[in-house]
Order: C-alpha cells, then sequence, then structure tokens
C-alpha cells in the first residue's frame, strides 16, 4: 500500500469521526439566540427598524438636515409607533 | 501524492453532498438539534480542509516537476521560476477550478464558524445553500475538469510545455485569486438569502448578516477587478486598463449589481421596503457570478482571458436554471413576508436616492451584459457575429456613471425620509456652486469637451458633499466631546462612533478619485508611434526621447529584444529616467510579448512600447502614450479597498456593548 493511499485512510476515518460524533455525543452545543414567540419576530424586527429611524432622525436633525418642525413632527409619531410596537411585544409574550 | 489529492478531492464531494442533504433535511424538520447542526457545521468545515489538501496536493506535483500528471505537463516546466510553478496551479481551466471550490468552501468555513451565534432556524439551510455551490463546482472539477488526471502517454516526459507567456507575472499570484476571493464569497449572501427563503425566517436578521459578508465579498472583487486592470495596463502594452473585454465585463457585472446590494440593503434594514428588490439584487449577483464562470470557461465569447472553448458550458446554463427557477419558486412561496412595510414619503429622501441609484446601476449592468452578449445574440439571430467595441460601452455608460457620480453625492447628504427644499438648498448650495465655478475654469482653462468638464464637475461636488458630511458630523458632536470642530479628539470620536458611515465616505472618495484619474487619462491622452534610429531623439509633450541603442538578450526561457531610451524633460534637458522596453519571444511556446517601460509619475504616466526592429535592422519601432493622472486611478482604488475594509470589519466588543446601551436609553423613550 502506498502512502498516499495510508494517508488517505486515515484522512476519511478523522473525517468521519469528526463529523458525526456530535451525534452520537448527542448535547453540550449552543446555536443561536434563545427561542422567543414565532409572532414576536416581525414586532422584534419592527422595534429595531423603528429604533435605527429614530437615531437617524436624532443624527439627521443634529447635522442640520432636518427642519426643526419636521423633527418635532417625525419623533412625536416615531415615539408613539416604538411605544406601541413595545406593548405589543410585550402582549405576545417577549422580551421588550 | 497525487492519490491522495484525487481522494481529498472525491473525499469533499462526499461531504458536500452529505452537508446538502443533511442541511435540507435538518431545516426543513420541525425542530433543528443542535446536535446535528453541530455535525453539519463540522461538514460544512471540513469540506474546505478536504479541498485544501487537495489543493495543496496539486501545487506538491507542480513544485516537484511531476509531469505524470497532465495538468502539470500541460502548464510547467522545469525552466520556470518556482513562483509560477505555484501560480501554474490556477492558470489553467482544471486548476483554476479547484482553487475556485477551495474558496467557496473557505468561505463557507468561516460562515460555519461564525454561525454558532446566528438564528438557530437559518443554520441547517444555510449550510445546504453553501454547500450546494461548493457541490455544483466540485463536481465539475472532480467529473469534468480533475486536474489529478494522469498524463496519456507511453514514455515518461522529461518536461512540460510551460505556462502561457502573459501569465508568468507577478499579477498571476494575486489577481485571480483575488477575483476568486470576491466571486466566491458572494455565494454567501445567495446562500443567507435562500436559507432565510427557504427556513421562513425573513426577519432582518439575514440582511443584517448578509450586508457584512457581502462587503467582503464586494471589497475583494473591487481589488481583483483593479488588479487586473493594473496588470492588464502593464502587460499588454496598448496603454490602456479596460478594454470592455468580455471578460473583465463578467467580473464588473456582479460588481454592480452587489454594489446596488449594498445600498439597498440599507433601506430594509431601515424601512421594510425593497424586500423582494434585495432578493433579486442577492440572487441577480450570484447569478452574475456562475455566468462569468460560463463566459470564460465556455468558449463562447473571444477574449485574452478566456480559457480555451472547452465542453462544460451547458453545466453552468443548468445550474444557472436551478438558481433562478429555485429562487422565483422560493420568492413565490413566501411573497406575503416579502411584501413591502412602507413606501417611500418622499423623492427628496434618502432611500429615494438609493433606488434611483439602484436603478442606473441596473442599467449599466444590463447595457454591460448587452454588450457582452450581443456577438452572440447576432451570430444566432444573423448567422454573423458583429461584435462592439469600446465605443458602444462609453456612449451608452459614460452618461450612466456619471449620473451615478451625482447621486453618490446626493445620497448621503439628503435625510432619511424627507427633506424640504430649503434645506436641500441649504445643503447643497456650496457643493453645487464650487462644482459650477470648476466648471468655468475649466473651459477658460481651454479643456471645452462637455464630458471631461462635466465628471470633474462632479467629481468636485461629490468631494464637497464629503467634506461638508464631514463639518457637519464634527459641528453635531462638539457638545459631547467639548473640543472645536476639526481637532483631533473630536475627529476621532466621529470616526469611532460612526466608522461605517465615514468609511462608506472613504470608499466614495475612492470612486471619485479614479472618475478624475479615468476622465483625465481618456481625454487627454496623448499617444504616438514612431521610428528612432540609436541617437535620434523625439519630442513627446512635455519630453524628449533618446534612443541610445537596441540589442538582443537571451534568458532561461526566452529570447529578449531590448531598446535603451532616455527620457528627458524638454524644459531643461535634464534626463529624467533610462527606459527599457522589451519585446520577449518564449521559445518552448513559441509566443511573443510585449514589456512596457513605464515610468510613473503624480502627473503623468509615460508608457513606451517597443513594436519591433525595422527590416534594416538598424531603427527601432515604438508606441508612446503619455497618460495623465494614471496614477491616481491605482490610488483611488487603493482607497476604495481600504473603506472596504473599514466598513466591513466588525465593530470592537466595546463599542458594541456601547450601541447596546443606546437602544436600551432608546427603550426608556
Amino acid at each position: 500500500m502506498s502512502i498516499g493511499i495510508i494517508a488517505s485512510l486515515i484522512l476519511s476515518l478523522l473525517v468521519v469521526w469528526y463529523v458525526l460524533s456530535p451525534i452520537f455525543e448527542g448535547g453540550g452545543f449552543n446555536f443561536g439566540a434563545a427561542e422567543q414567540p414565532a409572532t414576536v419576530g416581525p414586532l422584534r424586527d419592527a422595534k429595531e427598524r423603528a429604533l435605527r429611524a429614530l437615531k437617524d432622525l436624532e443624527m439627521d436633525f443634529a447635522m442640520g438636515k432636518i427642519s426643526q418642525e419636521d423633527f418635532t413632527n417625525s419623533k412625536g409619531s416615531m415615539t408613539a409607533e416604538i411605544a406601541s410596537i413595545l406593548a405589543e411585544i410585550k402582549k405576545q409574550g417577549g422580551e421588550a | 501524492m497525487i492519490q491522495f489529492g484525487q481522494f481529498a478531492l472525491c473525499l469533499a464531494w462526499l461531504l458536500s453532498v452529505g452537508v446538502v442533504v443533511g442541511g435540507a433535511f435538518v431545516g426543513s424538520g420541525a425542530r433543528a438539534l443542535p446536535s446535528r447542526l453541530e455535525a453539519l457545521r463540522r461538514g460544512t468545515i471540513l469540506i474546505a480542509v478536504t479541498l485544501g489538501l487537495a489543493l495543496v496536493a496539486l501545487g506538491y506535483a507542480f513544485v516537484t516537476n511531476d509531469y505524470t500528471v497532465q495538468y502539470v505537463w500541460q502548464y510547467s516546466n522545469r525552466d520556470m521560476p518556482w513562483i509560477y510553478k505555484i501560480t501554474a496551479i490556477w492558470g489553467g481551466m482544471d486548476g483554476s477550478m479547484l482553487l475556485w471550490c477551495f474558496l467557496v468552501a473557505l468561505f463557507a468555513a468561516c460562515v460555519a464558524l461564525r454561525s454558532v451565534v446566528y438564528p438557530r432556524g437559518l443554520v441547517a439551510w444555510l449550510f445546504s445553500f453553501l454547500s450546494s455551490s461548493t457541490l455544483f463546482f466540485t463536481s465539475i472539477t472532480l467529473f469534468l475538469t480533475n486536474p489529478f488526471r494522469y498524463l496519456k502517454s507511453p514514455v515518461a516526459m522529461p518536461d512540460g510545455n510551460g505556462l502561457n507567456p502573459l501569465l508568468q507575472n507577478e499579477y498571476m499570484a494575486i489577481h485571480p485569486p483575488m477575483l476568486y476571493l470576491g466571486f466566491t464569497g458572494l455565494a454567501v449572501p445567495y446562500a443567507f438569502c435562500m436559507a432565510a427563503l427557504a427556513s421562513g425566517q425573513m426577519s432582518n436578521d439575514w440582511i443584517r448578516l448578509t450586508r457584512r459578508w457581502t462587503l467582503i465579498g464586494w471589497t475583494f472583487l473591487t481589488a481583483g477587478i483593479v488588479l487586473g486592470g493594473h496588470w492588464a495596463y502593464l502587460e499588454l502594452g496598448w496603454g490602456g486598463f479596460w478594454a470592455w473585454d468580455p471578460v473583465e465585463n463578467a467580473s464588473f457585472l456582479p460588481w454592480l449589481t452587489a454594489t446596488a446590494f449594498l445600498h439597498s440593503v440599507m433601506v430594509q434594514e431601515r424601512k421594510g421596503m425593497l424586500k423582494i428588490w434585495n432578493v433579486f439584487l442577492v440572487v441577480l449577483t450570484y447569478a452574475l457570478t456562475v455566468f462569468g464562470t460560463f463566459l470564460t470557461r465556455s468558449g463562447i465569447v473571444q477574449s485574452v482571458h478566456a480559457f480555451a472553448s472547452t465542453d462544460i458550458g451547458w453545466t453552468f446554463l443548468v445550474y444557472l436554471s436551478v438558481i433562478i427557477i429555485g429562487a422565483i419558486g422560493l420568492s413565490l412561496y413566501r411573497r406575503v413576508e416579502l411584501r413591502p412595510e412602507r413606501t417611500i414619503e418622499s423623492f427628496f429622501s434618502r432611500e429615494a436616492v438609493f433606488l434611483l441609484n439602484n436603478l442606473v446601476l441596473l442599467s449599466i449592468c444590463f447595457a454591460v451584459l448587452w454588450g457582452v452578449m450581443f456577438p452572440v445574440f447576432s451570430e444566432a439571430v444573423t448567422g454573423v457575429k458583429q461584435t462592439v467595441g469600446i465605443p458602444f460601452f462609453n456612449t451608452v455608460n459614460v452618461p450612466l456613471f456619471l449620473a451615478l457620480i451625482f447621486l453618490m453625492g446626493v445620497g448621503p447628504s439628503i435625510a432619511w425620509k424627507r427633506s424640504s427644499v430649503p434645506q436641500l438648498m441649504r445643503l447643497f448650495a456650496l457643493p453645487f456652486i464650487s462644482a459650477f465655478v470648476v466648471a468655468v475654469a475649466l473651459v477658460f482653462a481651454g479643456i471645452v469637451e462637455f464630458y471631461p468638464v462635466l465628471a470633474y464637475a462632479l467629481s468636485f461636488f461629490g468631494v464637497m458633499t464629503i467634506l461638508g458630511e464631514v463639518q457637519r458630523g464634527l459641528a453635531s458632536q462638539r457638545g459631547l466631546t467639548q473640543a472645536s470642530t476639526w481637532s483631533p479628539s473630536n475627529v476621532a470620536t466621529l470616526w469611532r462612533r460612526q466608522r461605517i458611515k465615514y468609511g462608506a465616505h472613504v470608499i466614495h472618495f475612492g470612486v471619485l478619485l479614479m472618475t478624475v484619474a479615468i476622465t483625465a487619462s481618456m481625454a487627454h491622452k496623448t499617444e504616438r508611434e514612431f521610428t528612432l534610429a540609436p541617437g535620434e531623439r523625439l519630442s513627446v509633450g512635455r519630453f524628449s526621447l533618446e534612443l541610445n541603442e537596441f540589442h538582443e538578450e537571451r534568458q532561461a526561457n526566452y529570447d529578449a529584444i531590448q531598446a535603451h531610451v532616455t527620457l528627458r524633460s524638454l524644459t531643461d534637458e535634464k534626463p529624467i529616467a533610462v527606459l527599457v522596453p522589451e519585446l520577449r519571444f518564449y521559445r518552448k511556446n513559441k509566443e511573443t510579448t510585449t514589456e512596457v517601460a513605464l515610468r510613473m509619475g503624480q502627473r503623468e504616466d509615460v508608457y513606451l512600447v517597443l513594436a519591433g526592429i525595422d527590416e534594416t535592422g538598424t531603427k527601432a519601432s515604438m508606441k508612446i502614450f503619455i497618460n495623465p493622472f494614471q496614477v491616481w486611478l491605482w490610488y483611488g482604488a487603493i482607497i476604495m479597498v481600504l473603506g472596504g475594509v473599514i466598513v466591513a470589519i466588525p465593530a470592537p466588543r466595546g463599542a458594541r456593548v456601547r450601541d447596546s446601551q443606546t437602544t436600551k436609553v432608546a427603550h426608556s423613550v
């Protein structure tokens, strides 16, 4: 048997052991964040987006890109939107 | 070692099949068990390891001159320097496919290493789609273009054919791998997108995760394209860097769509709009990378870059069909989740400008694609292959690029949601007036062509908007830092807090610099052919050239004729440099190449090509190009890539903690 064939056999044994061992070991592996109720996912997205929009709005205002009047109006509506999203998330049993 | 390489390739293929099928099985189950996900994750990592081993085995065959292997015999010989023996791994179809497989798998492995923090519902499908890409390319490599095939020869070959002389260049070590890293990196966003569609995990997570991976692929692709341009500039001897060659275009097409995605993804992240559009862009980008590979390897187009005509083109077409049909099917299945959550409120908003920018980028993409495919279509319809050249691409694309430059100035400065006209006037008055002054000054200076004047003015407009953004950003946070606007501490704080935003400005600045350089080198180029005998002189632009002598040289694998030309300034007659252009004849390959003599300068490049020696053997025929501001094109590209790196690298852990604290504060609103 050549060295190439021996090395190939060793490699394949190592690969099979490394890939399949988690299935035989069972637990002890962690993936992803704690799961929340399915309905919370879109609300969490909406919350992130609204917070982001608020941050952008404040940044745009600080940099003089929007008027005081537009800023006040938009901030009021965004704040109300965020409050209602947070309330809805709590209602659905998620972590606000 | 060859047996081992072949085995490693087979093992990678088997692992790919396992991860594709296993990922789909686990992903479609009710609950993805962590132990199964871990097995898939390890499988994905091992695909890269086994393909890496296969690549090492092939490299070993090249370095040890193992001419029993057909591919090694075909693309190397004993006289080649060792560095070209390594680069010869990807000098032909078979090895380049193996490299491609390895790089796709490497990206998949990098994703797998990070995957423990990704949403659990997404990862099984993510592994499946990532490995589907690896599986396709590994299948081609294993069954159709296997680089480990033995040479069918009754006697042992003492030497190989050698690498194409054009590829015996140091750029061969970096340009193809960089380009392939760009292409293969763009498989990651595709896999995320498909995994999100297949798993139904349509939250912002996949978009957030995809953005960084797209940037990584985009940065590599940018570097690869520019390196290719620089190589062409130095090696091909026609004085330019971009010829709208079909294979150059093939690399440019996914760059355009990836650039479009990097802008539109911000709109989805913030507004929940353009969801289906982003799916379209991600899939199109990946499809165009596969299409580019098809163009290069099918032989349907003529190009200096194309590999020899082969019969594997159909496999790419089948795979392309699977990608497109799969994406359409999954998008229809998830059409409810892909509905936009709101609409654009005002035309004067950043989201509207980003949408326009996307349309312009896609228009350029379509125009380039049309130009690439026109010879194929014309031959199919009329039976005669009609080609479109540089004038077509320039005529169509120059106005579109200028529109893009304008939008690039407007986009980052305009507010999200809506801007009022007085605010816009306040923001853009100074950049607009400065650009107008520049245009008038240029006309008075004698530059009267419309497009160059417009290009310079728009570039200046762009630079002014960037400076305006920096100024406003610094001024807005003076309250926080208690420092003066342009103080180093204020600048550092702004950079730390807004690294991604200002990193994007760095990229834009690089583009503007490149725009100026491209315009100057296209519009004000000097080009002249001449013949000189030793001792004779010629004046071109602000230089004079004197041919000192020419002679023949014999090197290990080629013969050369070298001319020695003294470059002088016309004003003071002082010698600036001795230029040595060469004509090389590679004995083994029986091919002639030109080696350009280049004197790079901040103001202009002097680019000298030796065309030949006349019949009497007493005079040298040469061609000279004076390319203004050419070097700034490369500086601009370096700045672009640097900007890409700045934006792509993750924020320091401390900054992320601070960010989450900001979010907590926002909760109290």
